[in-house]
C-alpha cells in the first residue's frame, strides 16, 4: 500500500513539472520555453538585460503585456 | 563585405588572456589532447557529432580547459581573428552555464538533445551579440539554428526551440540589449582597451 502511495506521489509530482512543447511561461525574472522532453529551459533571464551603451541595468520583469509573455518594464506588465 | 576593423593578433591575445583569466579558464590544443580524441569517438558513438567536425571545427570547454581547433592570434582561412573574439566569448559563455548549473551541466548537455539545444542558443546568443556590435548586422538565425540541429546531434524541434530563444534575442540585440555575461565581459574590455575596434 504504501509503495503505492509513494508512486503515486511520483507520479503526481513527475505530471506536476511537465509542460506543453513551446508553452511559455515566467519563473520569477526568468522566461522559460517547454522542451520537446517536455521540461523548462530558459529563454532569458530578465535581469540580465543591460543596455549596450552604458551597461546599465534596464530595469526589466518577466509578464505578460500586449499579449506577450516577455521581459517588459514594470509599468507595461498587466 | 565587412564595415569594421579586424582586431590585429596582438589584440586577440590580449583579449584572450583577459577572458581566461576572468573565467579561470586555460587553452589547450585540441590535437594535442588524447582525452578530446577519446570523447570525439565517444560523441561520435553516442550520434551527438562527427568526429571530424569535433575534432577539426568545435572548440570544446570542459571544466577549466578550452580545447581549440586552432591557435589564439593566428588567422586562417577558417578561424579569421574576428571568429576567434566570437568563439572564444562564446566558449566562455559555456563556462558562465556551467557555473550556473553546476555538475548538472554536463549530464543535461550531453544526454539531453533539447538541453544541449538550449545551451547552444544561449552561447550563440554571444555571437549575435558581438557580431551586431561591430558589424550593425544581424546573423541569420535559421542559419544558426539549422547548424545546431546539424552539429550538435538535436532534433528539428530541439532547432526550433533554438531558433525561438535566437529569434527573441535578435530582437533584442537590434534593441541595443545585451544579454549574455561573457558578451558583456567581453565588451568591457574591448571598450577599455581597443575602442577603435568598436563599431
Amino acid at each position: 500500500m504504501k509503495i503505492i502511495l509513494i508512486l503515486a506521489a511520483l507520479t503526481l509530482v513527475a505530471c506536476d513539472d511537465g509542460c506543453k512543447m513551446n508553452e511559455e511561461r515566467c519563473n520569477g525574472d526568468v522566461l522559460e520555453i517547454c522542451s520537446e522532453e517536455n521540461d523548462w529551459v530558459t529563454i532569458y533571464d530578465c535581469s540580465d538585460w543591460e543596455d549596450v551603451e552604458t551597461g546599465e541595468p534596464s530595469g526589466f520583469v518577466c509578464c505578460k503585456a500586449e499579449d506577450l509573455l516577455d521581459c517588459w518594464l514594470q509599468e507595461e506588465c498587466e | 563585405m565587412k564595415n569594421h576593423k579586424e582586431p590585429t593578433a596582438q589584440l586577440v591575445r590580449a583579449f584572450s588572456r583577459h577572458m581566461l583569466n576572468y573565467y579561470d579558464l586555460e587553452v589547450v590544443q585540441k590535437t594535442d589532447s588524447a582525452f578530446m580524441k577519446l570523447l570525439a569517438w565517444f560523441l561520435n558513438t553516442i550520434g551527438v557529432m562527427d568526429k571530424k567536425a569535433f575534432m577539426e571545427n568545435a572548440s570544446t570547454t570542459i571544466g577549466n580547459k578550452i580545447y581549440l581547433p586552432f591557435i589564439l592570434g593566428e588567422a586562417s582561412d577558417k578561424f579569421p581573428l574576428t571568429n576567434q573574439v566570437s568563439i572564444l566569448t562564446h566558449e566562455c559563455q559555456h563556462k558562465v552555464q556551467r557555473l550556473k548549473d553546476s555538475k548538472a551541466f554536463y549530464f543535461r548537455y550531453l544526454f539531453s538533445s533539447a538541453k544541449r539545444a538550449a545551451y547552444e542558443a544561449d552561447a550563440y546568443r554571444v555571437n549575435l551579440e558581438l557580431y551586431f556590435w561591430y558589424t550593425g548586422r544581424l546573423l541569420k538565425v535559421s542559419s544558426i539554428a539549422q547548424a545546431i540541429q546539424k552539429n550538435y546531434g538535436c532534433t528539428s524541434n530541439d532547432a526550433a526551440m533554438a531558433k525561438t530563444i535566437l529569434e527573441r534575442s535578435a530582437r533584442l540585440v537590434a534593441e541595443g540589449l545585451t544579454v549574455s555575461k561573457a558578451t558583456k565581459v567581453a565588451m568591457a574590455w574591448i571598450r577599455e582597451n581597443a575602442s577603435d575596434y568598436e563599431r
